[in-house]
Parts: structure tokens; sequence; C-alpha cells
């Protein structure tokens, strides 16, 4: 103030001038005092925090928000004590309030009431409060000023984040996938129950691990990789598999980057699902569809080759059966018995042919079926005019006995009964000289739907006992020295017993080495079809 | 003398049942492949017709469907062979209008039943 002065000014001047900044210093004083009240009133009016001030064990200040947290208004609780919000305060914490309030009067001075609590409002509404106690200097005296804070939208905020979170640990936990998650250094943070039962380790032992330490190297190598490319922001979504116990198990695999609210990455989750028995069942329809088209191929392959091989054969067949002709009516008996063995061959050729190319189409599944209605005294008179001559050859008899009422029908595929009797009885043939070959036909009503019976019995060389199945094997015949002495091709008995279960039917035979041997086919009368079968 | 129209494109068997239905008594023309065979019937009219199925520029099933749809030839007595042996095709040859149906090599006393019964017809 003293620079403010110049020195040529008299003493009155100076006093006036001194008074005068006197009173404009005091009147700024208490414009600024007046301020400083303004401010604090407004502050405390218009803060969030209820405040009040207790003196003398009485409330001798509350703000407009402290009136609105409990609904009291200030002149309802000028004069009320401490201990009359205890009575507000919700059960569970009013011990805890009390020993509070106890130890603010017991002297601690300066002692901080910090804590959470919940009370009702004038009209019955549960809240949470912080409230902050200090003591202060009031007005000439101490006094605790409380600062409070509704807290109550953040503790709903808190128990809807933690049902959240209880929600997620539930799925987490009792999630079939395996779930896990890995930090910046592909540790593992946090892993599920399947996590551990897929590893065979409990947490503890996985928690704070890398792949490495848990897992084969092999196979750790491959998640070493994958993580390392998560961690740079990609995902991962593939199959792989693992050997367990030399069996292997299929897992699809979906690893995802996991960010900060910056968006940072800050460690990867992954899941993992055993899909085995999906990806088997899929590798067994492919594995399935390849072999059919394996098949497929192979089928049209036979079918051509055996065209290919009939073209010639019907040259030689149709030449050397006119030669024969001409032979036989030219009187060249010389050449007749040759040309014979030309035309037996060829006409053994081509049954090699058929045999091999009926089998493949067994074999593939491609082997077709034409049922329909049939005449049984048709197809059998049929099949003896063709297999006549070949019984009489070695000088058998030939009996044929029918037992069914006449015109009796069945259901069936024609020509494969046809080729059915004819391989039996041609075998029967073969292996029977001076002896009898019997046809018999009979219907049995014994079950629930009727069957035929078709009968098949020599008296031929008979079949061992040991080699009862084997004659129905592919390739195979009941020994083979009767190859040699017999021919044919082996594929003749399991052609029939394919054809033979493809038409609901079977075969069995009974043998005696010396005596002869008897098959008995069975036949449905009609013939059903897959689903037919399974309804009834 | 009955005219019988032999449509088959494989020189050997062509030769071979030609000479055997001639020695039967037949009058036998000849047609290497489906377009030969279905201009013949036409010019010709032969009173049956032995079809080869797997031929050169038509096949017998072309043969077959065009022969059924002209008035002209419509009623001609066909008769289907086929090396195949495959049972659908028999199946599709009667479906389509052919009147019989035989496997190769051919056992000629069949055929021979075969073509007298529609010839008889």
């Amino acid at each position: 103030m003293n620079e403010e002065l110049s020195e040529d000014q008299t003493t009155d001047e100076l006093v006036t001038q001194v008074h005068q900044k006197l009173v404009e210093k005091l009147s700024n004083e208490n414009k600024r005092l007046n301020e400083s009240e303004e401010r604090f009133r407004l502050i405390s009016e218009q803060s969030l925090l209820a405040i009040n001030i207790v003196q003398e064990g009485k409330i001798v200040y509350v703000n407009e928000a402290w009136e609105s947290l409990t609904g009291f208004s200030i002149e309802e609780m000028k004069d009320w004590e401490p201990y009359h919000f205890v009575g507000m305060t919700h059960p569970d914490d009013r011990e805890r309030l009390v020993e509070q309030l106890k130890k603010k009067q017991g002297g601690m001075d300066g002692y901080s009431l910090n804590n959470q609590y919940r009370f009702f409002n004038r009209s019955g509404e549960l809240k949470w409060i912080s409230i902050y106690s200090k003591t202060i200097s009031y007005m000439g005296g101490p006094a605790d000023l409380a600062t409070c804070i509704d807290i109550t939208e953040q503790k709903k905020a808190e128990r809807s984040l933690q049902e959240s979170e209880e929600r997620l640990r539930a799925v987490f936990n009792s999630a079939e996938d395996a779930i896990f998650l890995k930090d910046m250094e592909c540790r593992y943070t946090q892993v599920n129950p399947a996590m551990e039962k897929l590893l065979g380790l409990p947490s503890e032992q996985i928690i704070g691990k890398r792949e490495v330490e848990v897992m084969p190297e092999s196979v750790a190598q491959r998640v070493r990789e994958e993580d390392a490319k998560v961690l740079e922001g990609a995902s991962v979504d593939e199959e792989s598999y693992l050997e367990f116990n030399g069996s292997r198990r299929y897992f699809h695999n979906l690893k995802v980057p996991l960010t900060n609210e910056e968006g940072e990455v800050i460690g990867l989750c992954g899941v993992s699902r055993d899909v085995t028995l999906r990806k088997t069942a899929a590798l067994a329809k492919e594995k399935q569809l390849r072999t059919e088209a394996e098949n497929s191929a192979k089928t049209e392959f036979l079918a051509r080759v055996s065209h290919e091989l009939r073209t010639p054969l019907n040259a030689i067949i149709g030449y050397s059966e006119m030669l024969l002709e001409d032979a036989e009516e030219e009187g060249a008996d010389r050449y007749s018995g040759d040309l014979r063995k030309i035309l037996d061959a060829g006409d053994h050729l081509l049954g090699l042919i058929n045999d091999i190319l009926d089998m493949s189409k067994v074999e593939s599944g491609s082997m077709d079926l034409f049922i329909e209605k049939v005449s049984i005294e048709e197809v059998i008179e049929e099949v003896v005019s063709i297999i006549k001559p070949l019984v009489q050859k070695n000088e058998n008899q030939f009996e044929v006995i029918s037992e069914l009422p006449t015109g009796l029908e069945m259901s069936v595929d024609r020509t494969k009964l046809r080729q059915v009797l004819l391989n039996l009885l041609s075998n029967a043939s073969k292996f029977t000289r001076k002896g009898t070959v019997t046809l018999k036909v009979e219907e049995l009503k014994e079950g629930s739907s009727p069957e035929i019976k078709f009968s098949v019995r020599d008296e031929g060389i008979g079949i061992d006992q040991s080699k009862m199945t084997k004659i129905f094997q592919r390739f195979t015949q009941a020994d083979e020295d009767t190859t040699l002495k017999f021919g044919g091709t082996g594929l003749g008995l399991p052609i029939t017993k394919a054809f033979l279960e493809m038409m609901g039917g079977s075969i069995e035979v009974i043998s005696e080495i010396g005596k002869g041997s008897a098959f008995e086919v069975t036949l449905p009368r009609e013939f059903l079809t897959p689903e037919k079968k399974s309804k009834s | 003398m009955k005219k019988i129209l032999l449509i088959e494109d494989n020189e050997m068997n062509r030769d071979m049942l030609s000479r055997r239905l001639e020695r039967k008594g037949f009058d036998v023309l000849l047609a290497e492949d489906g377009a030969e065979g279905l201009a013949r019937i036409l010019s010709d009219a032969p009173d049956l017709v032995l079809l080869d199925l797997s031929l050169p520029v038509l096949d017998g099933f072309e043969v077959l469907k065009r022969v059924r749809k002209d008035p002209e030839s419509k009623s001609v007595p066909v008769i289907v062979l086929t090396a195949h042996a495959m049972e659908n095709d028999r199946d599709k040859s009667i479906e389509m209008g052919a009147d019989d149906f035989d496997t190769k090599p051919i056992d000629l006393p069949r055929l021979l039943g075969k073509m007298r019964a529609l010839l008889a017809d």
C-alpha cells in the first residue's frame, strides 16, 4: 500500500487515503466472506452428497440431499440424536452401526466412521449408503461432520453383475466343452472341469502352466503356433485330433483373442469340443461312399470286361456249333468229337464269366431283384427240360416229385430261382454216377407265412462234415482234387446262397461221405420287402 | 420264305447267325448299324427284326423307338439281342415295344422257338 503513496502528498491527504483504503479493504473482505458463505451454501445444498453436522449429541445441520435421502425434513430431524438412525437401519447392520457410534462417543478423537450400511427411509425403501464422518471444529466447538452417499444403484448393479457372473460360472463349470483362458505369456489362467478332464489334471496343476507342461510336445507345438496367431489378433476355428492310449479323438477348437476396453489383446479364450462321435460317423460315411463308388466302378468294369469276353466267345461257340451241325449232317464223325470239345470248353468258359460277373454284382450290392408271380410248376418244367440231358449223362435216374397243389404260384425272381435249381441239379449230376438224382418240391405251412421247399438229393460222393461250411465260401470247393476232377469255379454255391438270401430264403445241406448229399432250399411263398418285414 | 432283318455291328456274329438262320430256311437281310437297319425296315418290310442293342450311329433303343413311332413299321415283330445280359435291358426293351428278348451267345433252338412263335401270330 505504501508504494502507492507519492512523496509530496500531505498528512491529511495521507490519512484520508489510508481510511479510504481501509474502508475499501474491509468492504472487500466482507464481500469475500459473504462469497465464501454463499459458495458453501450452494455447494452444500446442490451437492449429491448428503451432509449433516452433529454437535453435543444433536443434529444441528442437514443439507437437502440428506433430507431427500431419509425422507425427513430438517425441522423434523433437528435435535435428533445419531442413535435415532439405528432404528431405521437394516437389522443385520444395526450392531455394526452401534459399535461404530460407541467408539466415536468413547472419545476416539478424529475417528472416522467410514462404512456401508442399509437403512429404510421414511417410505420404507431400502437404501444402501456409504458414510464418512470426521470430527471438525464448528461454531467454536467440536462437531461431527458426516457425509453420506446413496450407493443403492451401485449395489444393485454389483448384485446383478454378481448374478450374471454366477450364471456364467455355472455354464463354464457345467459345459461339456473344455474352456480355458490364457494370458499374454500363454499361461493358463482359468480352466473349467471339462478341460481338467481332457488334460487329466486338476486345475491347480494347469493354472500358471504353459501348454508344453500339460500336453505332449507334438500337440503342444501346434497349440503354441495357434496361440501365437491368436495373440496377434487372429481367431482359430479348426478341427484337430489327439491320440489317447492309441485311440484317436477329434476336437473342434475355437480360439479368440481377449481384449481390454482399449482394444488391446490381453490374452485368449479357447473352447475345445470333442467331436469324435460325429467325426468317426462322417469318416465312416465317407469310407462307405468311397467303397460304394469303387464297387460300382468295379461292377461297371466287370460288365464291360464280360461283354468283351463274350463277344469272341460268341464266335467260338457259334462257329463250333455250326461246324458240329455240318459235321453231323454230312456224317463227318471224325470231326465231331473235337468240335464237341471246343463247344464244351466254350460253354464252360461262358459259365465262368457269368459266375464271376454274378458274384461281383452280389458283392458290390448291385445285383437287382425282379420279383414276379410265377407258376412253380412252370419253373420246374423249364428247369427239368434243361437239366435232363446232363443228369442222364452219367447214367443217372432223374426223379421229380411235386407235392404242390396244381397251379400254385409264388412271388420270386424267376431267373434267380431257375439258376439256383440248375446249379444244385448240375452239381448233383456231376458228382453222381449210376445213381438217382431227385428234385422234390413241397409247401411248408407250419410257420406264420407259407414257404416253398425245394430239395435236391443225389447219391454221389458226399461231403465231409468238416467241409460243410466251406462249400458256401467263395472260390473254395470241398477240396482241391474235386476241382481237378469235376471242374467248376467254386462260385456256384456261394452265388446260390447269396441269391436265396436276397429273396429271403435259406439253404441247408445234409451229407454223408460215399452215400450222397441233400441240399434243401426254403423260400417264402410271398416275397417280403424289407419294409414289410420290419412291420410284421 | 420268311424275310428276317438282322441288325448287328459285329461282323462275326452277323456272319454266324445269318448263315445258321439261312440253313434253317430263312431269307436273311443284314444291316451293320442302327441307321442302316431303320432304312432297311422301311424299304424291305422284313417279317421279323433281330436287333442288337449296342449299335453305332443309332443304338438299338433309338431304332426301336423310331420303328414303333412310324405307322409303316410299328407292327413288325422285333426281338432284341444283347450280350450284356443285363436284366434291366430286357425290361427296358419290352417297355419300349420289343416283342421278345434274348441274350448272346445265341442258343439257336431257343431263339428259333421265339422267332417261330412271333412269325406264327
